[in-house]
């Protein structure tokens, strides 16, 4: 019976995160030329947008051959359907709770724009080929970034597991400063990860782009940038997350604090959004070798944040 | 050696596969394979066999435990291969001469059997390549070293002892023994020059089979020489830094060669740099093992053992199969009339084990890569910061190591262009029915289950961990890579699972959706009558499109349409509103305009406050 319901609650939170993907997207570009002062389609179009535009062109290119290839694209999109399942949204203890491994997520992720670059080999267009290539680059640079992430995660909370680290939070009445320090920088320096994602999309005007697939590529670009989101939201309030356990005492507890903690977590989503395209606008970093750095050294600076508190205590 | 002759004798000779002479290192090598794979998983006792008289005169004597079964059942694996594929790669007999010598090494049961076996090896590759280096002398040197120092540690000074192993069991090492250990197999594994050694075999053998195979059988030698030192024979010795500096020396090659992969332009020599990197990160595993052992944590060290044997058997069988199917590649271009050999079906089993080997998610590399990083980030026990930032630098360049692997090998897979690469991609249908390759087909396929059911390979390491180390708690779970004290734990195949049952959901909801889907068909021609439409749009549309995604995603997700009424009403009074205020948006918006810089600042200014509010 717990089995079942915390099954049905991953099925609901892969349902809210595979349906809100493109309107996160649209939101945020909506936000972005808001802000930039362009001309934008209003956000609640974008799933239309996104979907219905330029069919006539796109179906001369149903004429390629059937072929085990055409599931690359489904790779992608199966990779970043399994991030959304591993990273929680509102509640921890789903199904999956027993993988959500961060090193597995950031390995998942990173799947994502080789399968991608991938894809790009079915099709005759070299300019789709070079701009895969440079996305998989500009991707593959923040490794370290991820992985000094997963280093302060497990100083703080002796695991790499996400679950582990909303429960940890949870045990401290406060804000434990000295832990919570170094979590808020790691944050903000992995949206410096998400900085190009919303970009995808405006490359469509080249030459041979995507393809047939093009319609799937942008969706799982979508997923996977809401799941990029929904990882950074969770590192930045982990305490709004609510813990499912077995139990009537915390089951009672766990549907009182449900509400609050969807409510909690599309504010996070539309905070990061806000972010995000304050910093794409204002931030001046054309090139991707700049905001590595920074983000390595954000990352690093909270290593030595963690030890710092370590002294103080 | 009689190449001529051999290839002449070949055409007129048809003997069957036991009788004939020619079959006799491909069945030697099966029969070894079979008995060590008995030797290690009946967890059979350690034997040693001095010889009566030769072991008197030239101190030959064998020795026999886990830890050599279990190389020696990676390299006969290795030679089986290349053997059977030896008629296909166009290799002489010479190439066994090596194979027997290491052979003997990994069986040797002295020091000075063991340190002169080494020096043939090296003598023999050095005199295979052309250009002359320095390099394989310094490896001699530190051989020669350990054999001086050795009987000193022992006591025997100035007197000529063999050291059998059971010996060396009971001294504790000098640090300056282990260095020069580390020193020797890091040129035998070529660390050391890190480019000069790697250019000699791969630009002098222009990617001759014989080369590539002496690459596999150098670096196993090196690897068996600090397995048997740093793990087995060091247990006692109290020189923790020295672990550290096999991680580190693991750590700096592996990103070297990644680099050096990168760089280079030849297929040949960016697989020898992709192997030397697969070989540095084991390296590092090793000092890893070797620090745990310092500390003595029983489970950690055995989840490190089974990390460390699982890489290096998939390292090894797997890079065979990458040699092999390079040489292959070879052989048909440079005789490209050989029907025999597809070069898509080469190209295509190159990038499935490519998928095997670069850090993806479920399979080997990636799970060699993940008990890396946990073992590293348990390491850093008490907080010591020294430690604890070295273990961060360590765990960064863990990062830069993934890195290039997965870039050097998507370039070693373009290596023959993006025009070929598409026309394999497009032929992959082709490879999984015709029957050409099967072997290959067949290993590859092998190895994919043992990456993904890791307990295959437990079976041949549990009693390195039992025989050699001696511990007593070995993990005995078949499909994962567990610890269960810390909750930590790696399921391959049940993410695998996951996987293609998400990818086949959605792709049989595309199909059926596809064949529900309004069909679009631009081209039709008007010479075709329009009669067999529906077989055409059959055929036309039979890839899963953009189309009949977006007809999919529509039907789905009609519900959403209800919404429009509920949208309907709210954006008829978001209008209305908006009628209202636009009156004094031309105020606002010049007061904006005017003030913009100040707003920004104040937006800014308001975040910082408001983090710094979160923050206290």
């Amino acid at each position: 019976m717990f089995w079942l319901l915390t099954f049905s609650v991953t099925l609901l939170h892969l349902m809210m995160v595979l349906l809100l993907a493109p309107w996160v997207m649209g939101f945020q570009k909506w936000l972005e030329a808001k802000i930039q002062g362009l001309p934008v389609v209003p956000f609640w179009f974008y799933w239309g947008e996104i979907y219905s535009v330029n069919i006539k062109r796109l179906s001369s290119f149903l004429t390629i051959t059937y072929s085990y290839t055409s599931l690359l694209p489904f790779i992608a999109l199966g990779a970043a359907i399994i991030a959304a399942l591993l990273v929680p949204s509102f509640t921890v203890g789903m199904v999956t709770a027993s993988f959500s491994d961060l090193l597995l997520i950031i390995a998942l992720l990173m799947m994502i724009p080789v399968s991608f670059f991938l894809v790009s080999l079915r099709y005759d267009s070299l300019k789709s080929l070079k701009l895969l290539q440079t996305m998989l680059v500009d991707n593959l640079l923040f490794l370290p970034v991820l992985f000094f992430v997963l280093t302060i995660i497990r100083f703080i909370t002796g695991s790499t597991f996400l679950d582990t680290v909303v429960i940890f939070f949870h045990q401290f009445g406060e804000f434990p400063l000295m832990a919570y320090c170094p979590l808020l920088v790691v944050a903000f320096s992995l949206l410096f990860v998400v900085w190009d994602m919303p970009n995808f999309s405006q490359r469509e005007g080249m030459d041979g782009f995507g393809g047939a697939d093009r319609g799937l590529l942008l969706y799982t670009n979508d997923v996977q940038f809401l799941v990029w989101l929904s990882l950074i939201a969770l590192f930045l309030w982990p305490q709004s997350l609510v813990i499912l356990q077995l139990g009537d005492h915390y089951f009672i507890n766990w549907l009182r604090a449900v509400p609050f903690g969807i409510l909690a977590w599309v504010t996070k989503i539309i905070a990061e959004c806000f972010i995000l395209a304050m910093m794409r606008s204002l931030l001046l970093f054309s090139s991707g070798i700049y905001r590595v750095g920074i983000a390595v050294v954000l990352s690093f600076l909270a290593i030595i944040l963690y030890f710092a508190g370590l002294s103080g205590e | 050696m009689g190449l001529q002759g051999g290839i002449a004798a070949k055409r007129y000779y048809q003997g069957y596969v036991l009788t004939g002479l020619e079959n006799v290192p491909l069945i030697g090598s099966s029969l070894g394979c079979i008995l060590t794979f008995i030797y290690s998983i009946f967890y059979l006792s350690t034997t040693s066999l001095p010889l009566p008289i030769l072991n008197k005169i030239f101190g030959f004597s064998f020795y026999l435990d886990a830890l050599n079964s279990f190389c020696l059942f990676c390299l006969f694996l290795c030679g089986a291969l290349f053997v059977s594929f030896k008629r296909e790669l166009g290799a002489s007999h010479y190439f066994l001469l090596p194979y027997v010598n290491t052979l003997l090494l990994l069986l040797s049961g002295n020091l000075y059997f063991l340190v002169g076996l080494l020096s043939i090896l090296m003598m023999m590759t050095y005199g295979l390549s052309i250009g002359k280096t320095i390099i394989p002398f310094i490896g001699l040197a530190s051989l020669l070293i350990i054999v001086v120092l050795l009987p000193v540690q022992v006591g025997a000074q100035g007197n000529f002892v063999y050291l059998p192993f059971e010996i060396l069991r009971q001294i504790s090492f000098p640090p300056i023994i282990l260095f020069f250990v580390l020193l020797a197999s890091s040129v035998f594994m070529g660390f050391v020059p890190l480019s000069q050694w790697r250019m000699n075999i791969a630009r002098q053998g222009k990617g001759d089979v014989v080369y590539n195979f002496m690459h596999l059988l150098l670096s196993m030698a090196g690897m068996y020489l600090l397995l048997r030192f740093y793990v087995d024979l060091g247990q006692k010795s109290e020189a923790l830094w020295l672990s550290l500096l096999v991680t580190m020396m693991g750590v700096v090659a592996a990103c070297y060669a990644g680099w050096q992969s990168l760089v280079v332009k030849s297929f040949q020599e960016r697989i020898s740099c992709l192997y030397i990197l697969g070989n540095a990160v084991l390296v590092q595993t090793v000092g890893i093992v070797s620090s745990f052992m310092v500390s003595e944590q029983q489970q950690w060290i055995s989840f490190a053992n089974d990390v460390l044997y699982f890489g290096l058997f998939i390292q090894f069988i797997g890079f065979s199969f990458v040699f092999l199917l390079s040489g292959l590649l070879k052989a048909y271009q440079t005789t490209p009339s050989e029907k025999q050999i597809i070069p898509s079906s080469i190209l295509i089993s190159l990038l499935l084990l490519s998928f095997l080997l670069s850090g993806f998610p479920p399979f080997a590399g990636f799970a060699i890569l993940w008990g890396n990083l946990q073992l590293l980030l348990t390491m850093p026990a008490g907080h010591h910061l020294t430690n604890t930032l070295l273990t961060t630098v360590i765990l960064g360049l863990n990062a830069i190591i993934l890195i290039v692997s997965i870039l050097g090998w998507i370039r070693l897979i373009l290596t023959g262009g993006v025009q070929s690469l598409q026309k394999a991609l497009l032929e992959l249908s082709d490879y999984f029915s015709l029957k050409s390759f099967a072997e290959i087909k067949i290993g590859i396929a092998l190895l994919f289950i043992i990456a993904l059911i890791p307990g295959c390979v437990f079976v041949l390491a549990r009693s390195v961990a039992t025989n050699v180390m001696g511990i007593s708690e070995a993990s005995s779970n078949f499909f994962t890579f567990t610890i269960s004290s810390s909750h930590i734990s790696f399921t391959p195949w049940l993410i695998a699972g996951l996987f293609i049952g998400i990818v086949l959901i959605i792709g049989w909801v595309a199909r059926k959706e596809r064949q529900k889907a309004p069909t679009l068909l631009l081209r039709e021609s008007n010479s075709q009558p329009n009669t067999n439409r529906s077989i055409i749009v059959e055929e036309t549309s039979f890839s899963f499109g953009q189309a009949s995604f977006q007809a999919m995603l529509e039907r789905r997700f009609s519900f959403i349409r209800y919404f429009s009424v509920i949208n309907y009403t709210v954006c008829k009074n978001w209008i209305r509103l908006k009628k209202i205020s636009l009156r004094h948006t031309h105020h606002i918006n010049l007061f904006v305009w005017q003030y913009q810089n100040l707003f920004l600042l104040m937006i800014i200014a308001i975040i910082l406050v408001s983090i710094s509010m979160i923050a206290r």
